[in-house]
């Protein structure tokens, strides 16, 4: 059978490089993100789109045109607004949502 | 964060997005991020690390370390958009694994295959590799050492791998992972127009009045692209989209006219589209007069299995499965007319309606199409008739070569064009379209890379799938892997390719950055520099090379691929490796190293070091002492230009954000072989597919031959292995990004739910999925983004801990060598 560590991670964790620091919580000092990505969606389902986007913490709906939608991402880290653009663009009805722009700022004083 | 700040970020950000997506028509701002931390924050472009689409992207620095990346606005493939996968570029090379020094398995302070990993010296790493290499060469010659490499490699690792392996070792056992990609599509461009690549560009997709999907989920897996279809769609409502595909993905989403189809039957599609087109009368005569030939192909070819397989014994044509002979339009007309719509409708269980409309679109003159495929065409048994068969429907009517006409194959890697096909990294090929078997070809290259006349190789080398047999069968002794993950993604793994990297006779060295299945399966593992902790060249899907510089030091003692290749050169002299009767009669060469032959050639070291960029970091060119990525590429570039794969002094390509060859003048060509667009086609010429000696494409007479495995009484479904948006491959990058692993963290079995329900299995059972090869232990789904009919399963293969690819089947196409991943007879079972 293929080798596998036997340093007390499994196997499983180990292929996939996650060996215990990989997938903690960022250590990252406090940080603020602001994104913004495009969204396409099915024609026709464009208002029910914008309601479920309406409902996720911590997205803006910022614009539409026809089919297309502009939203804001704001998160603690970029992974955290990373992860929004990924539940976008899986939902049902979302053709594409491709992030554009991205800020991040440390916060200094506390948002 | 001030409010007033954070508001004037927003609306920065939404005005960035909204130009991007077309909403505002304001002239695009590059989006730098402000803050506190602005100026420190170096950024610096470069295409993006994964697929084949070549984004560009901005590279944010800081302290020495990758802090972000965003969509590159100058960049013309993408206009500043990422994908999800895009956006966590730089997150890829900071798994908390990175392999930082090399790895030997030992026992008692010496190398021993039986041993554990130890932590050794390069020096060490490369005298074990080297007395490893001299004693294989010695014992077996040449035809026993062997490289596995990759269409992630950049354009300088993989030519100089070539040189190393065909001119240095003198072994054309030299593959990449592309084999496994598009090695089709690559041969039925030669076959068809006697040069790789495609003719259009992504300036297609503007253009088109008709988008339609062969095979590919370009949703999931190409998703800026697959942006632009949508743009194109949903802005023009004359637009249609037409997507074929054996189950349902998120690129139906889109369609106006879904084709699911039985898996293998697209060959008969193929031709009942180019039957429809000449029984309507729909053929473009004149295009099809001046600029085609008919042929017909061998048929009954096997399917690239062991000679000794029942299927190959039986296979008439196996011999010679890529011969042709001429033919002619009477001919082919005869050949087609059998793949009538009912018969076709039957075989491929697709409805008339869905048949007729299809055809329609390629058939009517005022409609411009652009076809495009992936894995589903390629990763086929049949991949090469596949792509040549579409082919055919576009030369028959002239939508080729054009503004929105455009037969376009897309790739999964980010240098599967630039390096495993420019460059020629392949078992049968070398540098511009050249090939190992004719010998005027290898007199080129020898006279391009100053080594003696007949010192190159001339019979082809193991493929990938020939090498895992080779290597099982102590063939193969001598095997060095970079930059991919085959025990992973190799097919039938557990029987096929895991026995080879155990055999002891065989020595295995795997270069990776991080420790995948395939590293920690090899004797010894030398830890890889990746994407920006070096200077790199790519080339995308439409022929443009992306050069990028060095950002970021690579952790420990990670080095780049070019660096262990062309340092490994230093351990050989000529008269190590070299046959006698060559060095007799070139004795200038004898006692030279392989560096000096290879490397330092007067050609490759002829640019100093002041000539890199000052301001960015560059490791191999500093322990050289010369630019060497210049040097490669310059040499390299010396094979294309002026015979139509022309590229661009190596210096402009840091200026802009990349070219598409043959650039002449200074000039990109956007539409190949044809005058107005392409420099090499002459006023008056037309058209002119310049890459056949008579200037004329291919039509090619070839029949629906069915799968090697069809589902039967004990394994009765279908089994489609393939991606998912979040990981990119194997995963070795993708998994070790903490949100995209969770997004999707292990691979699952997506099945009807009426075929579970007769299964007695629910939503979420543990299950095996088990062919006659081996069993994968996983989850049913049977919700999901991926709905499958009646009789077909899907399960991914990014997943190291669950081996998708030790249930799959070791067929290929006999032609390309490629493996079909997409098509093998399993049972499901509970646990």
């Amino acid at each position: 059978m293929m080798d596998t560590p036997s340093d007390g991670v499994t196997r499983r964790q180990f292929l996939a490089g996650r060996t215990g620091r990989n997938h903690d919580a960022e250590s990252a000092p406090e940080q603020h993100c602001i994104s913004s990505a495009v969204v396409a969606v099915l024609p026709g389902r464009e208002d029910e789109i914008a309601a479920r986007l309406a409902e996720m913490n911590g997205v803006e709906l910022s614009a539409r045109q026809g089919s297309k939608m502009v939203v804001l991402l704001e998160g603690p880290s970029s992974g955290a607004v990373g992860g929004l653009l990924l539940q976008i663009a899986v939902m049902d009805g979302v053709i594409t949502a491709n992030m554009v722009f991205e800020h991040v700022e440390q916060e200094v004083q506390g948002a | 964060m001030d409010l007033s700040r954070r508001d004037l970020l927003k609306a920065q950000a939404a005005a960035i997005a909204a130009t991007a997506a077309g909403i505002v028509p304001e002239a695009a701002a590059q989006p730098v991020p402000g803050g506190v931390s602005a100026l420190e924050i170096k950024w610096s472009k470069a295409p993006c690390r994964f697929c084949g689409t070549g984004c560009g992207v901005m590279v944010g620095v800081k302290e020495g370390k990758v802090v972000a990346t965003h969509g590159d606005m100058q960049a013309e493939v993408n206009r500043g958009l990422n994908c999800v996968k895009g956006y966590f570029l730089s997150k890829i090379m900071y798994g908390a694994d990175r392999l930082t020094q090399p790895l030997l398995r030992k026992k008692n302070g010496v190398y021993d295959k039986e041993g554990e990993f130890e932590p050794v010296s390069w020096d060490e790493a490369f005298d074990v590799m080297a007395e490893k290499c001299k004693q294989v060469l010695k014992e077996k010659g040449p035809t026993a050492v062997g490289m596995f490499g990759s269409g992630q490699w950049t354009i300088f690792e993989g030519y100089a791998a070539t040189k190393l392996m065909r001119a240095g070792f003198r072994s054309n056992n030299l593959d990449p992972n592309a084999r496994h990609c598009m090695a089709s599509a690559a041969v039925a461009f030669m076959r068809t127009f006697g040069m790789d690549e495609p003719m259009g560009c992504y300036d297609d997709f503007e253009a088109a009045d008709a988008f339609v999907l062969w095979g590919s989920n370009m949703a999931e897996m190409h998703p800026i692209l697959w942006t632009r279809v949508a743009d194109r769609r949903l802005g023009h409502p004359h637009v249609r989209c037409a997507v074929l595909s054996t189950f349902t993905h998120r690129s139906m989403d889109l369609a106006d006219i879904p084709i699911i189809f039985k898996p293998g039957t697209d060959l008969a599609i193929l031709n009942y589209i180019a039957n429809h087109i000449i029984t309507t009368g729909r053929v473009h005569e004149d295009f099809v007069r001046d600029h085609t030939v008919f042929v017909k192909g061998e048929t009954n070819i096997g399917y690239g299995l062991r000679p000794e397989h029942p299927l190959e014994q039986a296979a008439a044509g196996a011999g010679d499965p890529g011969k042709t002979e001429p033919s002619s339009f009477e001919e082919f007309k005869a050949f087609v007319s059998e793949y009538t719509l009912e018969k076709v409708s039957e075989l491929s269980g697709v409805e008339p309606g869905f048949l007729e409309e299809l055809a329609e679109l390629y058939a009517d003159p005022a409609k411009k199409v652009m076809s495009l495929w992936t894995m589903g065409f390629n990763q086929h048994v049949r991949g090469v008739w596949a792509n040549q068969m579409l082919y055919n429907i576009h030369l028959l009517t002239g939508k080729i070569s054009e503004p929105g006409n455009s037969p376009f194959s897309l790739t999964g890697q980010p240098s599967a064009c630039g390096t495993a096909r420019e460059v020629g990294t392949f078992a049968h090929r070398l540098p511009a379209d050249m090939l190992v078997v004719n010998p005027e070809h290898r007199a080129h290259a020898e006279e391009i890379w100053k080594v003696p006349h007949g010192l190159l190789p001339d019979k082809v080398g193991y493929h990938a799938v020939q090498q895992d047999r080779m290597l099982k069968d102590g063939k193969l002794n001598w095997y060095w892997i970079q930059v991919n993950n085959n025990l992973q993604a190799a097919p039938n793994n557990d029987q096929e390719t895991y026995p080879g990297y155990r055999n002891p006779e065989n020595f295995i060295v795997v270069s990776d950055a991080y420790p995948t299945i395939t590293a920690v399966n090899a004797d010894l593992i030398l830890p890889a520099a990746m994407w920006v902790e070096k200077e790199g060249a790519y080339g995308n899907a439409e022929r443009r090379t992306h050069v990028w510089h060095q950002l970021v030091s690579a952790p420990g003692e990670a080095r780049s691929d070019m660096w262990q290749l062309v340092e490994f050169s230093k351990r050989f002299t000529t008269d190590e490796v070299w046959p006698a009767e060559i060095l007799d009669s070139n004795p200038d060469y004898r006692g030279k190293s392989l560096y000096d032959v290879l490397f330092r050639n007067g050609q490759v070291d002829r640019f100093p070091l002041s000539e890199a960029s000052p301001e960015h970091e560059n490791h191999e060119a500093k322990h050289f002492g010369f630019y060497i990525q210049k040097g490669l590429f310059e040499e390299y570039a010396s094979f294309g230009r002026g015979h139509g794969h022309d590229l661009a002094p190596y210096d402009m390509y840091h200026q802009v954000r990349g070219l598409r060859w043959p650039v002449v003048d200074g000039k990109e060509t956007l539409w190949r072989y044809r005058e107005g667009y392409d420099p090499y086609v002459k006023p008056g010429e037309g058209v002119k597919f310049y890459g056949n000696a008579d200037g004329k494409a291919k039509i090619i007479a070839v029949p629906y031959e069915p799968p090697a495995e069809s589902p039967d009484e004990e394994f009765d479904l279908w089994l489609v292995t393939g991606r998912v948006l979040e990981h990119w491959h194997s995963g070795s990058m993708t998994m070790r990004v903490p949100e995209l692993y969770k997004a999707f963290p292990g691979a699952v079995c997506f099945m009807n739910a009426d075929d579970a329900r007769d299964r007695g299995l629910n939503q979420g059972a543990e299950i095996k999925v088990v062919s006659r090869r081996g069993e994968m232990r996983t989850r049913l789904e049977t919700r999901g983004r991926n709905r499958m009919p009646k009789g077909v399963v899907f399960v991914p293969w990014f997943d190291a801990s669950q081996l998708i690819n030790k249930v799959t089947l070791d067929a290929t196409d006999p032609i390309s060598k490629q493996t079909d991943f997409k098509k093998c007879a399993v049972k499901i079972v509970s646990v």
